[in-house]
């Protein structure tokens, strides 16, 4: 392949298939329902990818977990809506070890919310959607080469995790077009990590606590807080290692500004003027990286789109106030940040629009 | 190999009541699929929550305890990636019919290539005895104290929406019947659904009246007939077997058309 | 030079997406870095339908357009924050104190290609006419689907073809049609493009 316009649905569809993946179940949904439409033609020329079409987002989201205990690198794709359906097997996956993708591609929610606004209020989801306490492992990436080479690094890190890792985008991500050349993007492929189903075993798979034999292990807090930080450690452990994330920009700034996926596409016109910390794995948050690069700053500026959620958690991570700029109704443009950053009195003179009466109060 | 062999005698007791229904429906199952030559090599099992789904844990083969209703997804995505292999279902009718229905009605649908067998005992026993969707209308439950209000789901009827699948109806206490539906259901083509009475004697059977679990399958007994040979419709407690046209079902799909699992 | 950044509003079924595509292909072929996103309502026929199409010499960063300097207007239902330097837009879509043309595209469509759908392609040939985009016939055979080749060709290079004057002769005094309001408006209605090319044209 040469440089060529790749969609950024598209170029998450060419990544799993590069990861390895063979089995695909979804329901379709904007603004993801062309990973759908292109794993459907997909699976019409290669036998060995296996194709469904669910009848909602539960069944995908299950499905996935049994292709994948039968063998298959597995995966869905999904929207806000789906993705809290797909939440229960979210958890399902943590708890019995089930490596798998799921693609979240964000939309402006709650609910049905504003088809087909980008937005980015799927980052608590995302961590906490199931129930129960559990280790997710999420990548969120910014550039249509992206998406494929963070599929991959999923795939990958679903496979080392033995967990359902999420991959996030969102509207405009999805359905931008760019040219990219994806034959120069190489990442060497983790092998597959389960044991297929009927392979000589008699395994339990169980959502239940359960001992190594398959008893029940429902009122013993011993045998669930050994599993639970056996698990937690190792997934922890593996997400050392995906540790992706991006430190540039102005470093010499006082501030620092934090943005992910498409608002960090849209803040580049900022680069003169603050240092950008961008987060590519959302989950579990970057605390060593983020921890060391915060303290040479003076002020943190979180632009987002969604009413504080990373914003929360930096302050949490860094026992520290940070300045938000929060993009919401699916209004992800330069002005909004421009206004966003005005409101809290820190927009640099030359940003400030032409003519504009408001003083820009902060260079 | 003996039916022994496909059970693990060493967990038994099992954690069933006494009386319960679902040991006879698994002592037959390990008879039948070890009359097919069904191991753990070829076989797996898909059992959802409630007192039925712990069968997987029971059986000498790999079996997957899934979330609460999500028995057919799992199970179709199973024989979708491995063709070869025979998947099995094992549920109540409250995770089939109730929390799973709209799994239920699309792998129906799609005559996804799997067995199930459904412990019917007409309540939601391990929740201590709430209505289920099977629950006979007017039955006393711990949720509907001056009876059930509606009319339990027809199974039937929504198995056979589909031509080309398969539906029986029999009891535990009808051995024989059981075990031919059982192994004509493994053998089908597409979607096959067996769908056993059985008593729940704790949880439903003394509420309603009865003494022992013994009384509830002598119930059966008395209460069951065959249905007439030929019949193309069951009525209420007839025994038997409805059977659509047989598709021939190749390996694998993956065929795009968005409906690829009838293998 | 900055990109160069351009936007196509219109609604659904009007051909904002293939004409966006073919734009952006012919850039990619022609050696530039391209972005377009498209930004449409879910239930895509009939609801406004936006691309936003930036080009340059080095890779895009910011590729929502927020200060246009081309919309091409097909329907106007365009971003409510968005500034333009030029507009080329169908008849009667132009806005009090725009610089820019009006073209009747459709209408062009069908009275020199015989269909409504060619009416995109010369669109796109005064768009990139407007952008001054150096194309050859290679690039453009090389981005162009198969289907149709030889009249999108065609159609493309009428449309680049264009000059004010001849421009000025195709809309005697604009016209004042307002085909394409009524277009869009049937369009939105659900009804197909062809036929609502008819429609609109019979009122007129």
């Amino acid at each position: 392949m040469t440089k060529r316009l790749v969609q950024g649905n598209e170029a998450v569809m060419l990544g799993a298939v590069k990861a390895g993946a063979s089995f695909f179940a979804g329901y379709p949904i904007s603004p993801s329902s062309e990973i759908l439409a292109q794993a459907s033609v997909y699976a019409a020329s290669h036998p060995e990818f296996r194709f469904i079409q669910e009848e909602d987002e539960i069944a995908s989201a299950n499905a996935i977990l049994g292709g994948s205990l039968a063998g298959a690198k597995s995966f869905t794709a999904t929207s806000g809506p789906g993705f809290s359906l797909m939440q229960e097997a979210i958890g399902y996956g943590h708890k019995v070890g089930i490596p798998c993708v799921i693609v979240n591609v964000m939309r402006v929610g709650p609910a049905t919310g504003m088809p087909t606004m980008p937005g980015q209020g799927d980052l608590n989801q995302a961590r906490y959607g199931s129930t129960g306490d559990y280790t997710s492992i999420v990548f969120y990436p910014s550039t249509v080469a992206e998406c494929y080479e963070y599929t991959i690094q999923a795939f990958n890190a679903a496979e080392e995790s033995r967990s359902p890792v999420i991959l996030m985008s969102d509207a405009f991500l999805g359905h931008l077009n760019e040219v990219a050349d994806l034959d120069t993007i190489h990442v060497p492929i983790v092998p597959r990590t389960l044991e297929p189903l009927a392979s000589g075993g008699i395994r339990l798979f169980s959502g239940v606590a359960t001992y190594p034999d398959g008893e029940p292990a429902t009122a013993d807090a011993d045998e669930f807080i050994r599993q639970y930080y056996e698990s937690r450690d190792h997934r922890l452990e593996v997400a050392e290692r995906y540790a992706f994330h991006e430190y540039g920009w102005n470093k010499d700034s006082d501030t620092l500004v934090i943005a992910f996926g498409i608002t960090r596409r849209i803040a580049q016109p900022l680069a003169a003027h603050f240092a950008l910390f961008r987060p590519i794995r959302i989950w579990p948050t970057l605390d060593k990286e983020l921890t060391e690069i915060a303290a040479r700053y003076k002020k943190i500026i979180v632009i987002e789109g969604s009413d504080g959620q990373y914003a929360n958690v930096v302050e949490r991570m860094l026992l520290r106030r940070v300045e938000r700029v929060p993009l919401l109704g699916g209004r992800m443009s330069l002005e909004a940040i421009r206004e966003g950053l005005d409101a809290i009195g820190m927009l640099p003179a030359e940003l400030a629009p032409s003519g504009s009466e408001s003083p820009a109060r902060v260079g | 190999m003996a039916v022994k062999d496909k059970l693990k005698t060493d967990l038994f007791p099992t954690i069933w009541c006494p009386g319960c229904g679902i040991g006879l429906i698994m002592q037959q199952l390990a008879s039948v699929m070890d009359d097919l030559g069904l191991d753990k090599n070829n076989t797996v099992l898909v059992t959802g929550i409630g007192c039925t789904g712990r069968m997987g844990a029971y059986m000498n083969f790999e079996s997957i305890y899934t979330l609460h209703g999500r028995t057919l997804p799992v199970a179709e995505a199973i024989k979708l990636v491995r063709p070869e292999l025979n998947v099995i279902v094992v549920s109540g009718d409250g995770d089939t019919a109730s929390i799973g229905g709209n799994h239920l009605l699309h792998s129906i649908r799609r005559n996804a290539n799997v067995t199930v067998v459904c412990n019917n005992n007409e309540i939601y026993g391990l929740t201590g005895g709430q209505t289920g969707p099977t629950t006979p209308q007017g039955t006393s439950t711990i949720s509907s104290p001056k009876g059930a209000t509606y009319a339990p789901i027809n199974l039937q009827g929504l198995v056979n929406t589909n031509p080309n699948a398969y539906y029986a109806k029999t009891t535990v206490y009808h051995q024989g019947p059981m075990r031919k539906a059982i192994k004509e259901a493994i053998e089908w083509p597409g979607f096959a659904f067996v769908d056993v009475a059985s008593q729940c004697i704790e949880n439903n059977g003394r509420r309603i009246g009865f003494a022992s679990a013994n009384d509830m399958l002598q119930n059966y007994r008395t209460e069951y007939k065959s249905a007439p040979p030929g019949s193309t419709r069951l009525e209420s407690h007839q025994l038997g077997i409805v059977k659509g046209q047989p598709l021939p079902v190749g390996g694998g799909s993956g065929d795009g058309s968005g409906n690829g699992s009838g293998n | 030079m900055a990109a160069k950044t351009i936007v196509i509003d219109g609604v659904g079924g009007q051909g904002v997406r293939v004409i966006g595509n073919t734009m952006a292909s012919l850039l990619a072929v022609m050696g530039y870095e391209v972005t377009l996103l498209f930004d449409y309502d879910s239930s895509v026929r009939g609801g406004m339908s936006e691309a936003f199409l930036a080009y340059d010499r080095k890779p895009i960063s910011n590729f929502v357009v927020e200060c246009a300097d081309v919309v091409l207007r097909l329907a106007d239902r365009g971003p409510t924050h968005l500034t333009t330097e030029y507009v080329i837009a169908d008849c009667d879509l132009m806005k009090p104190g725009e610089r820019g043309e009006e073209i009747p595209f459709m209408q062009l469509g069908v009275d020199k290609f015989g269909r409504d759908l060619f009416g995109n392609m010369i669109a796109l040939g005064r768009l990139l006419c407007v952008c001054d985009v150096d194309f050859t016939d290679k690039h453009l055979t090389e981005a162009l689907p198969k289907k149709y080749i030889d009249e999108n060709i065609a159609a493309i290079k009428y449309g680049y073809g264009l000059d004010q004057d001849s421009i000025k002769a195709l809309v005697p005094e604009q016209a004042a049609s307002s085909f394409a309001e009524r277009y869009a408006e049937k369009v939105l209605a659900g009804v197909a493009p062809a036929e609502a090319v008819e429609l609109a044209s019979a009122r007129s």
